[in-house]
């Protein structure tokens, strides 16, 4: 009896270590019926189940089908599956990355080219019709605006193969939601395990994909530098074979500087990661000792990045210590603002306050 | 008797707070986007603009020049040069809420602002002002600035201001050469009209901090109007000290002081610090005295600069800008100059070759001497 007790105690034991000590792998993971997004046949009642045909990873429909549903929730439930929407019509507001109904005009939103990112997965109706080019692309050969998509070789999330063999869409995140680690990434080797699937970005992943306050947002990886051509050559932004895009020292504004480098490489800002600039500036310090000093409360308008990726969100900002990144004036997928700005730069006078002014607390 | 005497107070005080010239902040003022580019691109094209002809037109708009794919330090749209013209005669151009002084017009200006206007000499006419990199070539009559003494310092800020930024003028021709410093967005910065010098030993660490600056106090509209008799004008810092090349600006900070770090042989005592040098200690001088007291008599005593009685064509200096008395006025470089360009020859400010003796004219040398005319 005694030796049955023992037992289970053990297992019991060995149990909560297991629990307790596991990391919230499980968490992220994607949750719900397989149902919910999975069709084993396209066929269901002697119907289709998507009138266009199967798709790949047996998927109910790509990227768009379950992320801009254009509905007026910018979280859909399917199932018990939550499903963040980067397309959508919800009146609280968009999610951190923000919303593409500013290029649709869904819902009757203020829409232009200029708000945003113009995936071709939207249609030819919304293909960016003045920047061919990545602006500031470092080189040619980049997605070009025929080509721009979610994810893949010519998109941002997932896996980026640039050689011919590179794959686009949702066959680039394959695994990805399944494995889905969110809260600290740190490693961010796989594309499961990177900041919103951007695949070798660090970050810190708020667990509803928004930024609500000082205390409840994101936090993004920066670094004090960015990489210089002059120095790291092709390998500023690919991995040695020149086969992927990695982002430039695993940071968000590296990431971003993978299709338009100009603006982020040390040679594009000035040479150097001291003023004066010729570029704004990415990936480098907020400098002390000046009017950046004013700026200590997190503020989700002009967010900054972290040197090391924290555990939790943080509401301080510490100039000497934190990071200026593109997402500091940009959201990632579209905003009501020209040039996908988090504000209206117009709005933006000296003697005023907000967007730049949130830093630049001198002006 | 005693509610006159509060009433006679307020009068007082307040004839006193009217009568003061007062700092206005001048910080830059509007949208970023009138003079910054954050990555030098928009709808897939360049915005910096460089080259020659780039200025303000009627529209508010900057055109001329060339589109640049280089960007600019500070993320200027443009350079120094092409802020601060125009393509029209204005010599103030208004965008929002941003007033931009214009000092060079590629137009006759209408009303030239008071360091004057490039216009002239960019036309060609070099004695008409100050060859400055972008607007005008080298000077045709000069290799170096009239009055100049090398004092140990042999690169080419002191010989011209028509070379481009280079490692002969620590990266700073043209306009830097004289406004070494600027701080558009600094209105805690006491440099009268950016007029700062580069430090002893120059450029080194602290040197944005060192005392070789002008003071004064600054018109708020650049003289675009001016009225004597309300105390709308510029207010020049002088001095009585004597000195000579060298520390003069840090010492002292008078606009005559600045002039003097590329004319120093026109200032200063005699012979130091080479023979020939400076101006005299006293009357007889033997070059145009500056910073030296405007007499309040003789002749002198028929020019009373404070108040209506200010001449903005031959203006004077202060001991003290913030509380002008006669007794402390004080004749300056720019009694008789106009620090950009004007329409005369060396930069005058009037027609010299009107000033007759004994012919009865007026204003010009005979504002200060009265009895000459």
């Amino acid at each position: 009896m005694l030796r049955k007790c023992n037992i289970i105690i053990a297992i019991v034991f060995v149990l909560s270590i297991l629990v307790v000590s596991l990391p919230a792998l499980t968490e992220a993971t994607i949750t719900g019926e397989c149902s919910n997004c999975h069709t084993m046949h396209n066929s269901q009642n002697g119907s289709a189940v998507n009138a266009s045909g199967p798709n790949e990873l047996l998927l109910k429909a790509d990227c768009l089908g379950c992320h801009a549903m254009g509905t007026a929730n910018r979280i859909e439930t399917l199932g018990t599956s939550s499903v963040p929407q980067v397309l959508h019509t919800d009146p609280a507001g968009d999610l951190a990355g923000g919303n593409f109904a500013y290029i649709t005009g869904t819902g009757g939103y203020s829409a232009d080219d200029t708000h945003g990112h113009n995936v071709i997965d939207f249609g030819v109706a919304y293909k960016e019709d003045v920047n061919y080019n990545p602006p500031g692309a470092y080189h040619a050969g980049q997605p070009t605006a025929d080509e721009l998509t979610c994810a893949g070789k010519n998109g941002c999330h997932g896996i980026r193969e640039v050689s011919s063999s590179g794959v686009t869409g949702i066959l680039a995140l394959k695994g990805a939601h399944h494995g889905n680690v969110n809260g600290q990434l740190s490693v961010a080797d796989t594309v499961a395990n990177s900041y919103r699937f951007l695949w070798g970005v660090k970050g810190y992943e708020a667990g509803n994909w928004q930024n609500i306050d000082s205390n409840n947002h994101n936090e993004y990886f920066g670094a004090s530098s960015p990489l210089d051509y002059n120095t790291t050559g092709c390998g500023s932004c690919h991995d040695s074979s020149v086969t992927y895009v990695k982002p430039n020292n695993q940071t968000i504004s590296g990431f971003c500087g993978g299709c338009h480098g100009n603006f982020h490489l040390l040679d594009g800002i000035g040479g150097d990661t001291t003023a004066p600039f010729t570029r704004h500036p990415t990936d480098i310090i907020i400098p002390s000792g000046g009017e950046f000093d004013a700026y200590t409360t997190y503020n989700i308008d002009a967010p900054v990045a972290r040197t090391t990726v924290p555990s939790a969100p943080s509401s301080t900002v510490s100039s000497g210590t934190d990071v200026v990144m593109c997402l500091s004036c940009h959201k990632a997928h579209a905003t009501a603002y020209p040039d996908m700005l988090r504000w209206d730069y117009t709005t933006i006078v000296t003697g005023g306050s907000g967007g730049c002014l949130i830093c630049h607390t001198g002006k | 008797m005693r509610k006159s005497n509060r009433s006679l107070l307020l009068v007082f005080c307040l004839s006193i707070i009217f009568f003061i010239p007062f700092t206005v902040k001048a910080a830059v003022k509007g949208q970023c986007s009138n003079c910054h580019t954050m990555h030098n691109s928009q709808d897939a094209s360049a915005v910096v603009r460089g080259g020659s002809g780039v200025g303000w037109d009627g529209t508010g708009q900057l055109t001329g020049g060339s589109l640049s794919s280089t960007p600019n330090s500070y993320l200027l749209v443009t350079s120094c040069v092409g802020c601060h013209s125009s393509t029209t005669a204005n010599t103030i151009v208004t965008i929002g809420a941003n007033n931009i002084p214009i000092v060079y017009t590629m137009i006759a200006p209408t009303r030239p602002l008071a360091g004057g206007n490039f216009y002239w000499v960019a036309q060609g006419d070099d004695t008409k002002g100050h060859n400055v990199y972008g607007i005008a070539g080298a000077d045709s009559n000069l290799s170096t600035a009239p009055g100049r003494n090398i004092l140990g310092c042999a690169n080419s800020c002191h010989d011209t201001l028509a070379d481009p930024p280079g490692s002969n003028n620590y990266q700073r021709g043209g306009c830097q050469g004289c406004h070494v410093y600027t701080a558009h967005h600094d209105d805690t910065k006491p440099w009268y009209r950016f007029l700062k010098g580069h430090g002893q030993p120059p450029f080194q660490n602290g040197s944005i901090n060192y005392s070789d600056y002008v003071t004064g106090v600054e018109d708020s509209d650049w003289e675009y109007t001016t009225d004597p008799s309300t105390g709308d004008h510029n207010y020049y810092h002088g001095t009585t000290a004597q000195y000579s090349e060298g520390n003069g600006l840090g010492n002292y900070q008078t606009i005559t002081a600045f002039c003097q770090g590329c004319h120093g042989v026109f200032h200063g005592t005699p012979d130091v610090p080479s023979p020939g040098d400076g101006m005299g200690t006293s009357s007889p001088w033997i070059r145009h005295p500056t910073d030296i007291a405007l007499p309040t008599t003789g002749e002198y005593a028929g020019y009373d600069p404070t108040g209506a009685g200010y001449s903005t064509e031959a203006p004077v200096a202060w001991i003290d800008p913030a509380n002008p008395t006669r007794a402390e006025a004080i004749v300056m470089c720019l009694s008789c100059h106009r620090p950009h360009g004007s329409d005369q020859p060396d930069m005058l400010r009037w027609d010299y070759t009107t000033m007759i003796a004994g012919g009865g004219g007026s204003g010009g040398c005979f504002t200060c001497h009265t009895t000459k005319n």
